[in-house]
């Protein structure tokens, strides 16, 4: 039969059209922008804590190759000396979910708190790397979802934050296990008090103020603390969005002024919550915000590592993605990586059918970037013209999650004797 | 290209918009403003384009039914209180019939919201719900009801009368009109903390003092009703914002379907001495107040709407609270957006069918024929202002103001599929989508149950 030529042209364009919309619709694992080169894998096969995967920290001491994976049944901690070739050091059982890891020091102990069931262990690290086990050392009351969050306060004591779903506890790390709490912190008088409680938190220096801030997300939104007197903690501020009753996580950048702020539901975008009109003594609390961000409203968005202006977000079926935050009323994708085969899971607006990255790290000392997915493992990834981070290269505090134990929360007014 | 090869392309183009619509893929509504030539969906047609005035003065949008009485009513606010009836008997040459304007338009605060026609006894009313702020005259008015009979001879268009509400000043934000099984003509009315129930044909026979009257005396109150608020666990709201009232076919209840208080409250209006709560829509992350709420056609599916920026439109399976298995449902099946940086805003269902006026992203249409997967199969967006508009922001509201412009109402023709959307900025719309010239639900396999009441007989299958 001849085909008339017009025909034949236009059917192979359709042939080609054809492939390519096939090709982009099953979107393989590992694929995504090409400025995201994964380095290291460990799938989960590997990790003896398999199956629902749900922390991943990683050990921010350039001499400290570490990282700590925590799932169903236990936590692990990975060497990765090689990032091209990570392995698994050790394995540690649990009875209970692994709900959060902490890495934090006092007194120059590299320490990891874990929070698994109704308690957190404290476990001295030090020696990993050289043989030795993880020692137990102290432990906190926990809760069943509690979170945790370590913060070098501008005091010099070693601070852990442990948030349950009811006021957020904060113990001195470096104190004696018997003292108690330095500080509880409820949520403030604007949020119903049936519906108290934080779900995470997060602690930062406040350096215009020269303050220590807490952050919570929980009952109402989002609650900042100034807990620089931790005797005597004062409610800041709050971003209560009617469309959050409930946050679920929240950090700040680095200079105070905005909140990047989650909720516990999906297709919640990541808000962007200015609070300048409060510091400005405009407005006592903000309840809308000035931008937000998701690239995929379906997605579920777990969690998130603030590198301003980029933010790093365990993006459930979505892997992991990267958008820029420079302009906060229109940030914008800047990477993403496909890490889950997942199916897109149901907009069902309960917290579960979780799959996909659910967690993500940030190495500052080289950039390095970890991904924890649930069904696949961990990935190492590097993303080009990142190869670390320091707030000072970009003319603000450099302050992130990632605490300085030795010298403090950076601002600080630093003397040295004569 | 030769003509084969143009046929070749075009079945080939239907082949994927046809299959990738029924792999439930839909189609993608590109955020506003859209890029340059991409406004509308291939398969939405406008018919017409009136501006009406000034940026935001328009509000809701009504479209009476019957092909031989072709008028739309757009309702006027800021300087504008009124509303604007359109002619529409030739579609693609619509204009302005006539206007109607508060009086002393100067000393009012406020404008004229939500609008719904009804026949009765072989005459047309038009009901135009009003909001008055006290401190200006009118505050206790809450709708005014104009005989529109006679349209198109505009000069014979009257008004018949005020409704007032003295205690609970402020007006009406939204009404709806339902033809009960019992054969009232009711008019529904958020005022104060209730769904207050109008017997239409007692006002038209009778006067404002009377009114009144059978709203407040317990003696008469037999014939009209208030529905109240049900729980409210996080009383972001004591009242109902809207709501949509239909006859459910398999119980032979007529329904009332609230949204407001803390979310959105099913309630059996049959006997409107005696509302009962059939189900509660509470503690649903993400939702601290219902908007709008508007079921499908046989009652079991429910679509209910939040008015906060980057909310989606979520999906409620109803029946478990129905069949009693839970009291109340605390998560949606399903979620939709237009554009999920703004927010969809009123709609009406005609099953599959969603048509939504989405605000920024002016007119959706998605399809719920895959419930727990709703898809975007048409669109055309009616603004042409920027998006979150940063001079109507108000952070320290719980309204996200920025966002609130752009296509406010929305209605359907069921007789011939003609949409028309009511965009407060760019004025009155008229549009058709291919393939879809009319709805009967009983085309569709679901009961004929819509917004759109048949006056002369009563819901399908009631007494």
């Amino acid at each position: 039969m001849r085909i008339h030529p017009g025909v034949g042209r236009v059917l192979s364009l359709l042939l080609s059209l054809c492939l390519i919309t096939g090709l982009a619709a099953a979107q393989d694992v590992g694929s995504g922008t090409r400025n995201l080169h994964t380095v290291g894998r460990v799938s989960h096969e590997l990790i003896p804590t398999p199956a629902e995967f749900s922390v991943i920290v990683l050990d921010q001491d350039p001499d400290r190759p570490f990282a700590y994976v925590g799932g169903r049944t236990g936590w692990s901690i990975l060497d990765l000396s090689d990032p091209g070739r990570p392995t698994v050091l050790q394995t540690l059982p649990s009875e209970s979910l692994v709900t959060d890891i902490a890495h934090f020091q006092v007194d120059q102990q590299a320490l990891v708190a874990v929070a698994a069931g109704d308690e957190v262990d404290v476990f001295d690290v030090s020696g990993i790397g050289t043989g030795e086990m993880p020692v137990a050392i102290r432990s906190y009351p926990g809760g069943s979802s509690a979170t945790l969050f370590a913060y070098r306060h501008s005091d010099g004591r070693a601070l852990l934050i442990v948030s349950t779903g009811g006021d957020a506890v904060i113990y001195d790390a470096g104190g004696s296990a018997d003292a108690g709490p330095a500080a509880s912190i409820q949520t403030p008088e604007q949020v119903d008090p049936e519906a108290r409680g934080f779900e995470r938190a997060y602690a930062a220096y406040h350096a215009d103020t020269e303050t220590d801030r807490f952050y919570g997300a929980g009952a109402g939104g989002y609650h900042v603390f100034d807990i620089t007197d931790t005797d005597s903690v004062r409610h800041v501020t709050s971003a209560i969005p009617t469309a959050v009753r409930r946050g679920h996580m929240v950090s700040a950048t680095p200079d105070g002024r905005y909140l990047l702020a989650g909720a516990e539901y999906r297709a919640a975008p990541l808000r962007i919550f200015d609070l300048e009109p409060v510091f400005e003594g405009r407005l006592s609390l903000v309840r809308t915000s000035v931008g937000a961000w998701t690239h995929d409203w379906k997605s579920f968005l777990l969690a998130h590592e603030l590198r301003w202006p980029l933010v790093f977000v365990a993006a459930g079926e979505r892997g992991l993605q990267v958008f820029n935050m420079r302009d906060p009323e229109a940030p914008y994708t800047y990477a993403y990586l496909s890490t889950s085969a997942a199916p897109q899971g149901e907009i069902d607006d309960r917290v579960h059918d979780v799959n996909g990255a659910v967690d993500v790290d940030v190495r500052n000392s080289d950039g390095l970037i970890a991904v924890l997915d649930r069904q696949t493992g961990l990935w190492l990834v590097r993303l080009d013209a990142f190869q670390g981070w320091d707030g000072r290269g970009y003319g603000i505090p450099n302050i992130s999650s990632v605490q300085d134990w030795t010298n403090g929360p950076d601002g600080m007014t630093i003397f040295y004797s004569p | 290209m030769t003509r084969p090869a143009r046929l070749l392309t075009s079945a080939f183009v239907f082949t994927v918009f046809a299959a990738s619509t029924a792999a439930g893929q839909g189609i993608h509504q590109p955020q506003h403003p859209p890029p340059p030539g991409e406004r509308g969906s291939p398969n939405i047609r406008v018919l017409a384009n009136i501006p009406l005035g000034e940026a935001t003065s328009v509000s809701d949008i009504e479209i009476e039914q019957e092909l031989s009485r072709p008028y739309a009513y757009v309702a006027r606010r800021m300087g504008e209180i009124g509303f604007d009836v359109i002619d529409l008997t030739d579609p693609e040459k619509a204009r302005v019939l006539t206007r109607w304007r508060i009086e002393n338009p100067d000393l009012h605060q406020g404008g004229a919201m939500d609008g719904r026609y009804f026949k009765h006894e072989g005459r047309y009313y038009f009901v135009q719900s009003l909001q008055f702020a006290q401190g200006g005259p009118n505050s206790d008015v809450g709708a005014v009801v104009f005989d529109v009979t006679d349209l198109p001879i505009t000069g014979r268009v009257e008004e018949v009368g005020r409704i007032r509400q003295p205690e609970t000043p402020g007006g009406f934000h939204n009404i709806f009109v339902y033809k009960h099984s019992s054969g009232k003509p009711l008019l529904f009315a958020t005022s104060g903390s209730y769904a207050k129930v109008f017997d239409l044909d007692m006002f038209l026979k009778g006067d404002q003092t009377e009114m009144d009257k059978f709203t407040t005396d317990e003696e008469t109150r037999a014939l009209v009703g208030r529905v109240p608020l049900g729980p409210t666990p996080n009383p972001f709201s004591t009242g109902y914002h809207d709501f949509y009232i239909g006859y459910h076919q398999e119980s032979g209840q007529d329904r009332f379907y609230g949204a407001g208080g803390s979310g959105y409250y099913v309630f059996d209006v049959s006997d409107l001495k005696n509302p009962k709560v059939l189900a509660t829509i509470l503690n649903v992350p993400g939702v601290a107040w219902g908007h709008t709420f508007t079921p499908s056609p046989d009652g079991r599916y429910a679509i209910g709407e939040t008015e906060w920026q980057y909310q989606p439109l979520r999906i409620f399976d109803l029946k478990p609270a129905l069949d009693g298995e839970v009291e109340n449902i605390d998560h949606a099946i399903s979620a939709w957006h237009a554009d999920w940086t703004a927010l969809a805003h009123n709609h009406e269902v005609r099953w599959p069918y969603v048509f939504v006026s989405a605000y920024e992203s002016g007119l959706s249409v998605f399809t719920l024929e895959d419930p727990k997967n709703p898809t975007t199969v048409a669109y055309y967006d009616t603004y042409d202002g920027p998006h979150n508009q940063r001079e109507a922001r108000q952070p320290d509201s719980p309204y996200t103001w920025g966002v609130y412009n752009g296509a406010w109402g929305v209605d359907v023709r069921n007789a011939d599929g003609l949409i028309v959307v009511s965009d407060m900025t760019t004025g009155f719309w008229a549009f058709k989508m291919d393939g879809f010239d009319g709805w009967n639900g009983e085309k569709y396999g679901v009961p004929n149950v819509s917004s759109v009441q048949d006056w002369d007989k009563g819901p399908l299958g009631s007494n």
